[in-house]
């Protein structure tokens, strides 16, 4: 039960906490960090404005983004709780369900027929790529040091424990590779600029320069809570195992990484379009330095 | 066997008065036979068997069936009554000379095909295998002013790979002494990397495949899906037919896994790059052949390390891909049929908003689409997720080359996965999408019902092996107890099917509820694009194709071959430009050209010889003459 709360109602709340560490970062008041909330229930109660170039993709896809990311977060841990759903091998179901909704979103964008939304389509799909091979990469060198289960049991099997110094390697580099994927996925500095005046230079926001009303509130509530997926799986990764403290843990490491992603927007600029794609690289490379390091302990018994 | 037959051989009758309706009827209820046989046997209940005699060195031919080729049967008597049926409506709409004869090698083409399926006799095979290709050349070449030359391609390179069959089967011959199939089992390397070898260049492997994206663009839609859908599969029937009774060691199967990762790899990356509809599908048949291959490298190297479940999930994703492709890439290439004759144009570029102007067949293509990239929901998915299943039971090996096999698998699906969605998805909204970027485009009017007939049985199959996946394992099981796995082996897939089955529902479920809260509570009010502040969008300033893919060509350009071409004035003021990129085929282009001018040049040595005259006629025949006195003299007692 309180999964499916979190899940509900806890998403919103991501954007609100790095917008206002970015505010207190600039040295300004900010926004209160509910203002997501506000947002939202005032966009559900309007009427939208369709482009008349719209067919009905536009009209079903934020829907099905909606529906597809929500039935993915059934299969992740919420930090001390066990997820919702879960199988052996559900990771390749969530991995083709996010997958799902970000090519559903990218057909919207294209429905539209305008080249800005085009430009943008092109570039989130880019990402897929490499993003995809990474979380299998992940997942593969997780799953080769416990055993085959579910993506909640997996993660929670490999909960950092600090009196083994390769837990602690792996988790951590793991850990960082997923948290580059998360910068991506949410579409964050440096890959993307979300706060960008200019619709050139924008990806995840370009896409969806012709929603309004209804469909803007459920498309913002699926960017959150895709956020809650990546930041959950990090927090979990973390986590030293399952004591007493754990869910304390798993809100304090959440509230890290949402000031550190407001800290890196506040000081880092947006890197050059063209080039995004070699840093999308990175977490491949990472998890195949795990994958290959647990490896190599494993046959040469270090 | 004989009912199905003759009522199949009976279609010829009336595909020679050119009634296609009747032809297409007569399929029908052929295939039901076929089917209803195929089950049987499939089943392991009554599989039916004859045996011809021939004089002495032929032998006796026996014909039969095992649940390999019962399961390879199911397909075709699935796939081909629904290609002859959307055949007829096309051919209907796309009035050509020669209806009858097209009819005629299309039943022809069709009877071969479950005909190799019987056969168990490497002679007889290879006779058929024959009239199957010189069958579907014809099919192909239905459109003359265009198709001759990549039909005659398709014909040279499907010679190339039954010469190969020849040297196999006739050094099979050699060592044993027979023409029956047993003297497949254990056979010695040579003959049998031969086989394998030409049965590469029907299924349509890496190096050999470079005839799939010139003979389908230019073949009527009909024939392109049933030869991307179904006939490249005989040639997966004999690779299986071969692994199910050979042994290979673990180089051998790194090798089969190099080819498989090639084929899937160079299929995807220039399915991406393709702006042609049926090419772009054709590089696509080329991809899944590949997913196919890794799912029977997975099999092998399961079987050899010793480890069932790695084993039979892999060869059953095999199996269960073979079968969802033969659903949805003829679904893709019938619709590419119906735009072709809306727009008479197959270039994406060209297309355009067709989702308003052609609704049906915008909705089922998206269906296809959805299948094609293995995202949830189209069948794809369950059988590539059975890959993946496989590969991760490959994970936890203890055999060290099976384990980093599957890792570097995982990686390599997932990345070819990806590209299949850009590619999938730039296909699709470049020309179903936005607004139409020609006059073509804007006068595409929907097909009528019976165009979109066979489109929609065939849609409505994906999305129920897609929603039901042990649906569709019901059918793989006893094939796994033929390669020699307990069934039992898949009863953990069975289990996550189960679960999955919960898990789509839940997912239609949210997406249906939320779709009555739009429509019930939100007005809409319809209004331009916003273009930045500017007023008057046009349609040529949507993103095309080229630009789509831009980001990835960077990473991309060292393995596809583009020819630019630019024209352009320096003049001081911007004169008309125009620039043309076009994707050529690597492979042709660096391999089989380069080869085929060795090979011509060494035979122009030779044409002096025939020079026309016939004073020097009578001059060789004086020379062979004197030789051969010479010889006579030299040898005779």
């Amino acid at each position: 039960m309180i999964p499916i709360v979190m899940i509900i109602f806890l998403p919103l709340l991501l954007p609100g906490i790095i917008n206002r560490s970015k505010a207190i970062m600039a040295g300004r008041k900010g926004q209160s960090i509910f203002q997501p909330y506000y947002h939202f229930a005032k966009l559900l109660g309007k009427d939208e404005v369709v482009s008349s170039t719209a067919g009905f993709i536009t009209r079903i896809a934020p829907l099905i983004a909606l529906a597809a990311t929500l039935v993915a977060a059934l299969f992740i841990p919420m930090g001390w709780q066990k997820s919702v759903l879960g199988f052996g091998g559900d990771f390749v179901l969530v991995l083709y369900l996010l997958a799902l909704a970000k090519g559903i979103m990218v057909l919207a964008a294209m429905d539209s027929g305008s080249s800005f939304e085009g430009m943008g389509a092109s570039r989130e799909l880019s990402f897929t790529a490499f993003l995809e091979p990474a979380f299998m990469l992940i997942l593969s060198a997780l799953i080769y040091n416990g055993s085959l289960q579910s993506l909640a049991s997996i993660i929670s099997w490999h909960s950092i424990n600090f009196h083994e110094v390769w837990s602690l390697i792996s988790a951590l580099l793991i850990a960082s590779a997923l948290y580059i994927m998360l910068l991506v996925e949410a579409a964050r500095v440096p890959f993307d600029d979300p706060n960008t005046h200019l619709e050139l230079t924008m990806i995840h926001e370009v896409m969806i320069l012709d929603y309004s009303g209804f469909s803007l509130a459920l498309i913002h509530y699926t960017a959150a809570l895709k956020m809650l997926i990546y930041c959950s799986l990090i927090s979990n990764l973390l986590i030293p195992g399952s004591f007493f403290w754990a869910p304390l843990i798993y809100f304090v490491l959440l509230f890290c990484q949402l000031v550190s992603i407001g800290l890196v927007e506040s000081l880092m600029a947006r890197f050059r379009m063209n080039r995004n794609l070699e840093l999308v690289l990175v977490p491949v490379s990472i998890s195949l330095l795990v994958m290959a390091a647990l490896i190599a302990r494993t046959l040469g018994g270090w | 066997m004989s009912m199905g037959f003759l009522i199949l051989l009976l279609s010829l009758i009336p595909a020679l008065g050119k009634r296609s309706g009747f032809f297409v009827l007569f399929w029908i209820l052929g295939s039901l036979t076929l089917g209803y046989e195929y089950t049987l046997a499939l089943y392991g209940t009554s599989a039916g068997s004859w045996i011809i005699s021939f004089p002495e060195p032929l032998g006796t031919a026996h014909l039969g069936l095992n649940p390999l080729s019962a399961f390879f049967g199911l397909v075709f008597s699935l796939g081909l009554p629904l290609g002859m049926l959307y055949g007829h409506y096309y051919l209907r709409e796309h009035q050509e000379e020669g209806l009858g004869s097209h009819l005629f090698w299309l039943g022809v083409m069709g009877l071969s095909m479950h005909g190799i399926l019987w056969i168990r006799h490497t002679l007889l095979f290879l006779m058929l295998w024959e009239v199957m290709s010189l069958s579907s050349f014809f099919c192909v070449i239905q459109d003359r002013d265009k198709s001759v030359k990549p039909g005659l391609d398709y014909l040279i390179t499907m010679q190339v790979g039954a010469f190969l069959l020849l040297i196999g089967f006739g050094l099979a011959y050699l060592s044993s002494g027979s023409f029956d199939f047993s003297t497949l089992s254990g056979m010695n390397r040579i003959p049998l990397f031969l086989l394998l070898a030409g049965f590469s260049f029907k299924a349509g492997f890496f190096p050999v495949a470079s005839w799939l994206p010139q003979a389908h663009p230019v073949a009527p839609s009909h024939v392109s899906g049933i030869m991307s859908g179904m006939m490249i599969k005989t040639g997966l029937y004999g690779i299986l037919l071969l692994i199910s009774c050979n042994l290979f060691s673990l180089a051998e199967i790194l090798v089969f896994f190099l080819i498989a990762l090639l084929s899937s790899f160079f299929g995807v990356i220039h399915a991406l790059a393709e702006d042609n509809l049926k090419r772009a599908l054709a590089f696509s048949s080329i991809e899944n052949m590949g997913i196919i291959g890794l799912g029977i490298c997975i099999g092998l190297l399961g079987g050899i390390s010793g480890n069932p479940v790695m084993a039979s999930l892999g060869f059953a994703g095999a199996l269960l891909h073979t079968l969802f492709h033969s659903l949805f890439k003829p679904l893709l290439f019938y619709l590419s049929g119906n735009v072709l004759i809306a727009t008479h144009s197959l270039k994406i570029d060209e297309l355009g908003g067709l989702s308003k102007s052609m609704p049906a067949t915008s909705r089922l293509f998206l269906i296809g689409v959805l299948a094609i990239s293995a995202l949830p929901v189209g069948n794809g998915f369950i059988s590539e997720f059975t890959i993946y299943f496989g590969m991760i039971q490959g994970l936890k090996s203890q055999f060290l080359p099976a384990m980093l096999v599957s890792v570097f698998a995982l990686a390599a699906m997932a990345f070819v996965g990806a590209l299949a969605l850009i590619a999938f998805s730039k296909l699709y909204s470049i020309s179903f999408l936005g607004t139409a970027r020609s006059r073509k485009a804007e006068k595409a009017r929907e097909m009528k019902a019976g165009m979109l007939t066979a489109p929609v049985i065939l849609g409505v199959l994906i999305l129920v092996t897609g929603l039901t996946g042990q649906f569709a394992l019901l059918g793989i099981k006893p094939l796994l107890s033929w390669f020699g796995y307990q069934e039992e082996a898949l009863h953990g897939l069975q289990l996550v099917f189960g679960q999955m089955g919960i898990v789509f529902g839940i997912l239609i479920l949210f997406g249906l509820l939320l779709w009555l809260v739009r429509r019930i509570c939100v007005r809409e009010r319809l209004s331009n694009t916003w273009g930045c502040g500017y007023q008057k969008p046009r349609a040529r300033m949507q993103y095309n194709s080229l630009a789509y893919t831009q980001p990835l060509s960077h990473f991309l350009k060292p393995f596809i071959l583009i020819k630019k071409t630019r024209d352009s004035e320096n003049a001081v003021f911007p004169a008309k430009l125009e620039y043309r990129q076009e994707v050529r085929d690597l492979v042709e282009r660096f391999v089989i050209l380069p080869v085929t001018r060795l090979i011509a040049a060494f035979l122009k040595l030779f044409s002096g010889i025939h020079n026309g005259k016939t004073n020097s006629y009578i001059a060789y025949s004086l020379v062979v003459l004197i030789l051969l006195m010479f010889w006579v003299l030299r040898f005779a007692p």
